[in-house]
């Protein structure tokens, strides 16, 4: 009884603790994987190439939780903070991610703007991205 | 007439659809427009002053990938009503504050050429009151250095992390309009770091040279800083040691700033810094003290009150602004 109740808590936790989402980019992108600063750097236009690739990076529409997901995780910042940090960036001539309204419309991006990269449900990556890194 | 066409310019961006207040407003990936303006009210043992300050025209935007550009065009101060002496004064010129191309190459060689705010420290960079904690700007601030460059800034990341970052500036020619900048020189060259500890954390220095024009000087400084970003808290400092030369002369001027901002949430916010500033030439040196209190209904748009308590206490003040950024 302990050991099937045991293996029960480790399955919930495994799915518990698996990642949902994933930054991506097309196949043809040369990237294979990113770390977390550099997702960051990528998202708050502070870093604009990963070897000699031009990066375009993608946000979704403000309201989805992906979006508050990948803020929270990834960019590891709430949104008053980015609010205030975009302000200070349009002063310096600096705008934020394009913006796409949905993760079909993001998927579609990515695939063909040349150094897209976005982020996306686990789900709904298909076999024409690559993953670089879970959250 | 300019500022008729500039309040309507406004009013353009708060009606436009998807306009968020302190963003910009979006024509195209190529062109942002947006500006900001602030007033403020001094009162100190012989000064009584009001003025309508910064009123400024941005617009930016990405030409190619690779290309991007920034014209700002500012009329400071637009309007001042001194009642100690009883005088008022218009300036409707707007000025180029910042006129240039960025090319960029590489993570660690970028390009950019034309007016540019010179890349040294904080305060510096986000000069405008709406992003300022405080309404005043610290003697170091207008002292010490060119606020702006005319000319070529060579800059980059060093390190494959993206946490040390150079710049490395000239300019061998006038300012582009000099009669906007605080200090008027022909010859500026500079090189600044800035090392990201953490996203919260940043320490940085720089060393440059400039020749004076009005009176000839030849001025080499060095400066540093440090800053603790990580709400509610917010401390930052900036130090810079100039010696400077004339035919004859050899003195010095010392001087910085330590500031602390304390959020109390997301609005209200109280603020202290402590200035010293010593001037050899002039045989002078000042501590000031400013205790400031900051109201920001939005981000983009700030309310503050200060006091500054001066050394030397005929300079003591108060003042109060209203900023917006849009």
């Amino acid at each position: 009884m302990i050991a099937k109740t045991s293996i029960l808590i480790i399955l919930l936790s495994i799915n518990i603790f698996a990642s949902e989402y994933a930054v991506v980019v097309d196949k043809s992108v040369q990237i294979n994987k990113l770390t977390q600063k550099q997702i960051r750097d990528i998202f708050m236009m502070k870093r604009h190439f990963v070897k000699d690739i031009k990066i375009v990076p993608v946000n979704i529409s403000s309201s989805a939780k992906l979006r508050d997901e990948f803020e929270k995780k990834v960019l590891k910042i709430n949104r008053v903070k980015l609010n205030r940090y975009w302000i200070k960036q349009h002063f310096q001539g600096i705008s934020p991610p394009i913006i796409q309204s949905s993760d079909n419309s993001m998927r579609l991006f990515i695939q063909n703007v040349k150094g897209a990269i976005g982020y996306l449900p686990i789900s709904a990556v298909n076999q024409e991205l690559r993953i670089l890194y879970e959250f | 007439m300019k500022f008729f066409i500039y309040i309507m310019l406004v009013f353009a961006f708060l009606k436009a659809d998807n306009y968020e207040l302190g963003h910009g407003y979006k024509v195209s990936d190529k062109l942002y427009l947006g500006g900001y303006f602030s007033v403020d009210y001094s009162k100190g043992e012989s000064l009584d002053k009001f003025r309508l300050d910064d009123v400024a025209l941005l617009a930016y935007g990405n030409l190619s990938p690779k290309i991007s550009y920034l014209l700002e065009l500012e009329a400071a101060p637009f309007y001042v009503r001194d009642y100690e002496n009883d005088i008022s004064k218009t300036s409707t010129r707007f000025y180029y504050e910042r006129a240039y191309v960025n090319y960029t190459y590489s993570e660690m060689l970028n390009f950019r050429i034309g007016k540019l705010i010179t890349p040294i420290g904080y305060w510096n960079l986000e000069p405008i009151n709406v992003l300022r904690d405080t309404s005043s700007n610290p003697l170091y601030s207008y002292k010490m250095f060119p606020k702006f460059v005319t000319g070529l800034d060579i800059n980059g990341y060093i390190d494959e992390e993206n946490t040390l970052k150079y710049h490395l500036f000239m300019q061998a020619n006038d300012d582009i309009d000099e009669d906007y900048i605080n200090i008027k020189n022909d010859l500026f060259v500079g090189l600044a770091l800035e090392y990201e500890l953490s996203f919260e954390t940043s320490i940085g220095s720089s060393v440059g040279y400039y020749e004076t024009k009005d009176i000839k000087k030849d001025v080499s400084f060095v400066q540093a800083n440090a800053k603790y970003d990580s709400y509610p808290i917010l401390l930052q400092t900036e130090w810079a040691y100039i010696d400077n030369k004339t035919l004859d002369t050899n003195n010095y001027q010392f001087g910085g700033y330590v500031q602390g901002m304390y959020n109390f949430n997301q609005k209200h916010a109280i603020v202290t810094r402590y200035e010293y500033f010593k001037d050899r030439e002039l045989d002078t040196s000042n501590h000031i003290g400013v205790l400031g209190y900051s109201y920001r209904p939005m981000y983009s748009i700030s309310i503050k009150a200060e006091y500054q308590i001066n050394s030397n206490s005929d300079l003591s003040k108060s003042i109060i602004s209203f900023s917006v950024l849009f």
